[in-house]
């Protein structure tokens, strides 16, 4: 019986690699917003230091503020950063510990309210304290915790840990008093209910 | 206030050790992300986007390399999927790839064999990744990898003699 031989796949270096370095600056400015495009001015200036450094000094004077009202409540209305137009809730404060249930379905942008679609019923997720939604040039929406790594893409089919909130009847009451803030009514869930996430999610992938 | 920071070389110095770990190793992502997906767009963006990523959340990030795979992996299944989903599993058949020989016959083999197959295949046999990242990039235990990687090696060994048998 003859052995696998390595070397075939060397024909992947037969592949044109593009510079997509310039792509990638782009979309980490967006990404990161306005208080880290100074990541990108090569040469600069003294004068654009100076007002590269006061950009920096009024994002980051801005960015204390909004800590401070973070901190006691006054500002926090679940979304940190979601695009315009999308109601992405976030726990108003870091929790201690989630429910240890498993909901599947696909991850969906249904009237700007990022749902977890299982059939024809659909659960709004609550997710942990930090999380973002970011969405690229393509249009395409991500979910990122907060330590910046990837939790899922919207339009993913996941697994995704977490357990139905509220008792019944006072759901929305709830997640309202956990997210700080209200819940559009174009957002409102019938069946499904409210799930609060870990945001711990797999995703199976392609045949297998 | 605080004279010794220069919040602009602070920046310029995490973005020059994202873009360094860039230069090093794109070329070889680029086209083992291209070995899975069979798609240079895919590849392309998951690329991109995980290093774009990496760029804006650089604090929280304590090993760019293995972050940037584990990532750009995960955006390209995602992406896989979806793309699956929406032409019922007709990924790529209606614009097949126009790759030259052999890539475009070793890229048709690898479509053949299953994600995690592929996967597993093309980060240790191409990419050289170290089998305890090959399961963190997969999320799947390093003894699965073994099962992925030998079953992959023998079927895509399969198709690829038969279709050279064909071709000879």
């Amino acid at each position: 019986m003859k052995t696998w031989d390595r070397d075939r796949l060397r024909a992947l270096d037969q592949a044109g690699v593009p510079n997509t370095w310039p792509e990638i600056e782009r979309r980490a400015t967006v990404a990161a917003g306005s208080n880290q495009a100074v990541l990108f001015q090569g040469d600069a200036t003294s004068s654009r230091r100076r007002i590269t450094a006061m950009v920096v000094a009024l994002a980051l004077g801005g960015a204390s503020l909004l800590l401070v009202f973070t901190v006691f409540g006054g500002l926090n209305d679940g979304t940190p950063a979601s695009p315009p137009g999308i109601f992405f809730p976030t726990l108003k404060e870091p929790a201690n510990g989630y429910p240890a249930a498993l909901a599947v379905g696909t991850l969906t942008n249904r009237n700007g309210c990022i749902v977890l679609q299982q059939g024809t019923t659909e659960l709004l997720l609550i997710w942990p304290y930090g999380t973002t939604l970011q969405q690229d040039q393509t249009g395409a929406l991500r979910v990122w915790r907060s330590d910046g790594s990837l939790i899922a893409k919207v339009g993913d089919y996941v697994n995704i840990g977490g357990g139905a909130v509220g008792e019944a009847g006072r759901e929305l009451h709830f997640v309202e008093q956990l997210i700080g803030k209200s819940v559009p009514s174009r957002c409102w869930v019938g069946a499904g209910g409210y799930f609060m996430t870990s945001g711990d999610a797999t995703e199976p992938l392609v045949g297998s | 206030l605080y004279p010794e920071r220069d919040p602009e070389s602070m920046a310029k110095t995490s973005t020059d050790a994202v873009q360094r770990v860039y230069l090093e190793m794109h070329e070889r992502l680029y086209r083992t992300l291209l070995g899975y997906s069979g798609s240079r767009a895919i590849a392309g963006d998951a690329l991109a986007e995980a290093f774009a990523q990496a760029l804006a959340h650089l604090e929280g990030i304590r090993d760019v390399q293995a972050w940037v795979w584990r990532t750009a992996f995960r955006i390209a299944a995602g992406e896989l999927q979806r793309r699956a989903k929406e032409v019922h599993g007709e990924l790529d058949r209606a614009q097949p790839p126009t790759f030259t020989e052999p890539l475009d016959h070793l890229l048709r083999a690898l479509q053949s064999i299953s994600a995690k197959q592929r996967m597993a295949v093309v980060l240790h046999d191409y990419a050289d990744l170290p089998n305890d990242e090959i399961a963190r990039v997969m999320g799947i235990a390093r003894a699965t990898v073994y099962v992925h990687l030998s079953q992959g090696r023998k079927r895509l060994r399969s198709i690829l003699e038969d279709s050279n048998e064909d071709l000879g």
